[in-house]
């Protein structure tokens, strides 16, 4: 190898190496370190917190609003788990069949699915027959379990809904057989779009005598037990659009039919207009965005109107 | 510490109310009765701070990209309203102007001038 002058050598070594190459060294060497006299990240951190040192009050605040959120997201992911629990071990729940690397566990996929008349058990059995035959749908991801049991649930309450007004409506999604999580996913989102159009078109040619209740709880009552509003802020609107659960979104919806009375809806409204005993007025219309929305169309002095809740 | 008014119904400043509105518009346009029930149920709001409000509202959803619409026959269907002008404070005025000529008064629910974006007024594709 030929001789170079180690003076040579440093200058070749400065003119060829960028910049910016400590990014690249492995993290401690001595490489990592960024040319010139800057302090470490760590060291800057009492700097940056030095104006909010003094005010104790203020971090305290801060930290209880944190202990807070940790506490609520605790909370939820018990929720989840005692979900997921309870699923886990409904007697109606399939399994994986056997054959499969899951074979025997218990799998989310239709356990929400409408329960079943004796009828139309066989046609059911042999769905499940074919879908022995198809395919098997790969383990599922956390985030695409979350958004199935939520799917499930959407479905199962709008199948419910439709049911109350026409017992032998089956969705025509129960007779796919998707074979991936997504295809699932999607089939349950398509079952609660079948379901909620099906569900205005019935309410639409609904009678116009009121719905019997003895004593209904006036909108107020409904919408804000206690003065609090249900459902959550939706994040990226007022506090008017909220997001509620689609269990407390049929307990909303049934209260308020509660002695309500169908009336001809503007012809511009997508849905369906009920007047209540107490005057007030809400709409049920399908979002393209949120599927089936309850709309306050005449509110009363606690409850403005344009007040909106969408299903989560 | 702030002066402005607090929402009765829901809590927060009257800011937030305002900013947050065009928060709604991807799944309807705005409509006008709304605003006003807001201003007149969350603010207990009349006259002259009841227009200011509707102005600030409108501003604000106009920022957000939303134009004057009003609901055709059917549906789902919202056309363009160019009466009102061009630039925000037009409009604004425009609306609030004609508002007043028809007694100030709430208009009923789901009529009147909206403000929508552009998928609530632009022609939908077929297919």
């Amino acid at each position: 190898m030929s001789y170079i002058d180690p003076a040579a050598a440093e200058h070749l070594r400065k003119r060829w190496t960028r910049n910016d190459a400590y990014r690249f060294a492995p993290p401690g060497s001595p490489e990592a370190k960024m040319p010139g006299n800057w302090p470490s990240p760590t060291a800057l951190a009492p700097i940056v917190d030095a104006p909010f040192a003094d005010d104790a009050a203020e971090r305290e605040a801060l930290e209880r609003k944190l202990l807070q959120l940790r506490r609520e997201f605790a909370a939820l992911k018990l929720e989840y788990a005692l979900r997921r629990f309870q699923r886990k071990y409904s007697p109606d729940q399939p399994r994986v069949p056997a054959g499969n690397p899951d074979g025997g566990k218990w799998t989310s996929g239709g356990e929400n699915a409408p329960k079943e008349s004796g009828s139309d058990r066989a046609r059911s059995t042999e769905i499940s027959a074919s879908r022995r035959n198809s395919r098997p749908i790969p383990p599922l991801s956390p985030g695409q379990q979350v958004r199935l049991d939520f799917a499930n649930a959407r479905a199962q309450e709008a199948v419910a809904r439709v049911q109350q007004l026409d017992p032998n409506w089956k969705s025509s999604q129960s007779l796919t057989d998707p074979n991936s999580a997504e295809g699932l996913i999607r089939a349950k989102e398509d079952m609660t779009r079948e379901a909620d159009a099906r569900f205005l078109a019935l309410s639409r040619a609904g009678e116009d005598a009121p719905y019997p209740a003895p004593n209904p709880r006036t909108t107020a009552e409904v919408l804000a037990p206690g003065g609090q509003l249900v459902g959550d802020r939706d994040r990226s609107a007022g506090e008017n659009i909220r997001t509620i659960t689609p269990d407390q979104f049929e307990t909303i919806r049934t209260a308020l039919m509660a002695g309500a009375r169908q009336i001809e809806a503007d012809a511009r409204y997508d849905g369906v207009w009920y007047q209540r005993q107490d005057g007030t007025r809400f709409g049920l219309r399908i979002s393209s965005d949120y599927g089936l929305t309850l709309d306050v169309i005449r509110g009363d002095y606690y409850v403005p109107e344009g007040l909106r809740f969408h299903q989560r | 510490m702030t002066q402005e008014p607090q929402d009765r119904i829901f809590g927060g400043p009257m800011s937030d109310v305002i900013a947050f509105m065009p928060g709604s518009l991807n799944d309807l346009p705005v409509g006008l009765w709304e605003i006003i029930d807001r201003g007149q149920k969350s603010f207990g709001l009349q006259g002259e701070a009841l227009a200011n409000f509707v102005r600030r509202c409108i501003y604000s959803l106009i920022d957000a990209g939303a134009k004057p619409v009003a609901g055709g026959n059917k549906p789902n269907q919202w056309e363009l309203q160019t009466q009102y002008g061009k630039s925000k404070q037009e409009i604004a005025e425009a609306v609030i102007a004609e508002w007043l000529r028809q007694g100030g008064q709430k208009p009923e629910p789901w009529t009147g001038v909206w403000f929508g974006l552009p998928w609530s007024y632009l022609p939908k594709k077929n297919g």
